[in-house]
């Protein structure tokens, strides 16, 4: 059963939802960001954005969800403003990989996130770690699930390109798979 | 197959050591983060305050008043989303309604005493003939305005209940009109210099209303009019045209930036590029508070393809909406709404959340396209009516509808 929020969390409701929703939240920002320490910052604002805009969460159980989102774009925020420093040229890489190229030449996970368009990461991360659908997605990101389409593609396609077809095969379907991953 | 990339992200993560929250220092900064929003309101309503209480003599002198209702509630009007299909005006997203007794709505303004509407003939506000103006008010109950103007860019304050507004005067010259929507009465008239001139764009000169004060929009001099003092002051402030101020905060643009400038101190808030390269056009837009700019850039090469950006003007930060921006209109407490023919989206400016919902209502039908000829003085002039969708004839809230 939810919970309606019509006045401003006590300091014990919202310490407690902060213990709850860290470790997700960091292990997200860390995928988005690739740094531990702007990974820790991002949290810390979107949980303080989420704070100040308590009476837009509704209920208790949407508050994780909701600074989630708030994570998100404040993140895509920052890769705007911030000449990012994740953030790669793009105009040196080559648009596929060699197909006889070093496997060990290729850059690690987060390297990689780090060379994809801040709203190509974004989909990647909440599609294929956090597992949200294309239309949780949408909401999440505030786009038309047309866009979390086109922008998956476009960022499993540059991925392909960095990470190699074993990690991302070229039949790749743009359909998530949320099963057993361990 | 996206099985090894979803493990390889998990890994990568699940490896991760999650470092402990700083609970309280989360809290503090929340704290801070409301204690600023809360700020940026109350020096509107401050400013508000003195301005009204040093000028109640003056006004009365105009207006031939007691004194004794001088100070204005500086309540905003927030009415949530509020929009018009045809003739009906929607308030609360839809919950509310009332229709206007015209042929069409041109435009919605927020003012404290509820959403003033401009109608007349047809949707257009240049070129439409005579702009009339009914006030709509939270209850849905709506009160013709005693005020008709053509050609004219009127401006309103969401925390007044007046409306400003331009007209020809004696001699050529032009003068502003203030009139109080709750009474509906006129309560200041000034006769603005002879150097303010219209530009040629519009019939007389565009103003803006803020507080006491009244940006016009004249060319080659804009001015800026005390209405309670009853000045009328050359200013650079702005730049001629249609004034871009709200919440004491102005947007003056060129081709490459937008600037949002503090009028009171003059102070630069934020700067942000506008790419006018002939391919992409970009414009900016304040929210009617004056806390958010819209910025947008269309690629004109692909049109329809097109979101925007959001900057809150007191942080510089900025989230994206990935709608077309034209038909996105600004709730009277700053933030955004699109509908679409079955549903009502709403984002709020400063954290680019949004949330959609069934609007249900009955959305007016595509009207058929048809050729219409009539004869001119010299010949046949023949044209294309209709043909539009459902949105045909939509209006949004916070937006100018200015050409």
């Amino acid at each position: 059963m939810t919970r309606a929020l019509t006045r401003p969390p006590s300091d014990e409701q919202f310490t407690e939802l902060v213990h709850a929703a860290w470790p997700a939240l960091y292990r997200t920002a860390y995928l988005l960001v690739g740094n531990r320490g702007e990974a820790e910052d991002l949290v810390q604002t979107a949980l303080a954005k989420t704070y100040a805009s308590w009476g837009r969460v509704r209920e208790v159980d949407a508050a994780a969800g909701y600074a989630r989102t708030v994570l998100v774009n404040t993140a895509t925020s920052w890769f705007r403003k911030r000449s990012w420093h994740g953030e790669q040229p793009t105009a040196t890489l080559p648009e596929r990989a060699a197909p006889d190229a070093d496997p060990t030449d290729r850059p690690a996970l987060v390297d990689a996130l780090a060379r994809l368009a801040p709203r190509q990461r974004a989909v990647v991360v909440l599609r294929y770690y956090d597992d949200l659908s294309v239309a949780e997605t949408a909401r999440a990101l505030g786009c038309s699930e047309g866009t979390v389409k086109s922008q998956t593609s476009a960022g499993l396609a540059r991925l392909r390109t960095l990470l190699g077809d074993a990690v991302v095969p070229q039949t790749t379907s743009t359909t998530p798979t949320t099963g057993d991953l361990s | 197959m996206t099985e090894r990339l979803a493990q390889l992200l998990h890994e990568e993560a699940s490896g991760l050591e999650v470092p402990a929250p700083d609970a309280r220092a989360v809290l503090a900064a929340g704290r801070g983060v409301r204690r600023r929003r809360r700020a940026t309101s109350a020096v509107g309503a401050l400013a508000l305050v003195a301005a009204v209480g040093g000028s109640v003599l003056a006004v009365d002198a105009l207006a031939g008043g007691s004194g004794t209702d001088a100070v204005d509630p500086a309540t905003p009007s927030d009415a949530g989303p509020v929009f018009s299909l045809g003739t009906t005006v929607y308030l609360e997203g839809g919950s509310e309604q009332a229709r206007i007794d015209d042929k069409a709505i041109k435009s919605l303004f927020y003012t404290s005493a509820g959403v003033l509407v401009r109608h007349g003939e047809n949707q257009n506000s240049d070129g439409g003939g005579p702009q009339r103006f009914s006030l709509v008010r939270p209850d849905g109950s709506v009160s013709p305005i005693g005020v008709v103007t053509e050609e004219a860019v009127p401006g309103t304050d969401p925390e007044q209940p007046y409306l400003a507004y331009a007209s020809p005067a004696a001699g050529g010259s032009y003068e502003v009109t203030v009139h109080d929507l709750r009474s509906d009465d006129e309560v200041a008239s000034i006769t603005l210099p002879a150097a303010a001139n219209s530009d040629g764009a519009w019939g007389v000169p565009p103003v803006a209303l803020d507080g006491d004060r009244v940006w016009v929009g004249s060319s080659p001099q804009p001015y800026l009019v005390d209405w309670r003092a009853g000045t009328a002051t050359p200013t650079d402030a702005i730049d001629p045209g249609i004034p871009s101020v709200t919440g004491g905060r102005v947007v003056r643009a060129d081709t490459d930036e937008a600037t949002v400038v503090d009028l009171a101190s003059g102070e630069e808030l934020l700067s942000t590029p506008l790419v006018n390269d002939g391919d992409t056009d970009s414009w900016a837009d304040l929210s009617p508070d004056g806390r958010y700019l819209m910025v947008t850039a269309e690629d004109m090469t692909s049109p329809g393809a097109t979101g925007f950006e959001v900057y809150d003007v007191g942080t510089g930060e900025a989230v994206t909406v990935e709608h077309p921006p034209y038909d996105v209109g600004w709730t009277g407490s700053g933030d955004l709404f699109f509908l679409t023919e079955t549903d009502l989206t709403t984002c709020e400016a400063d954290t680019g959340e949004c949330t959609t919902r069934p609007h249900g209502i009955d959305v007016p039908a595509p009207t058929p396209q048809r050729e219409v000829c009539e004869r001119g003085a010299t010949g046949e002039i023949c044209y294309f009516e209709g043909g539009g969708g459902w949105d045909e004839t939509l209006r949004v809230g916070g937006r100018t509808y200015e050409s």
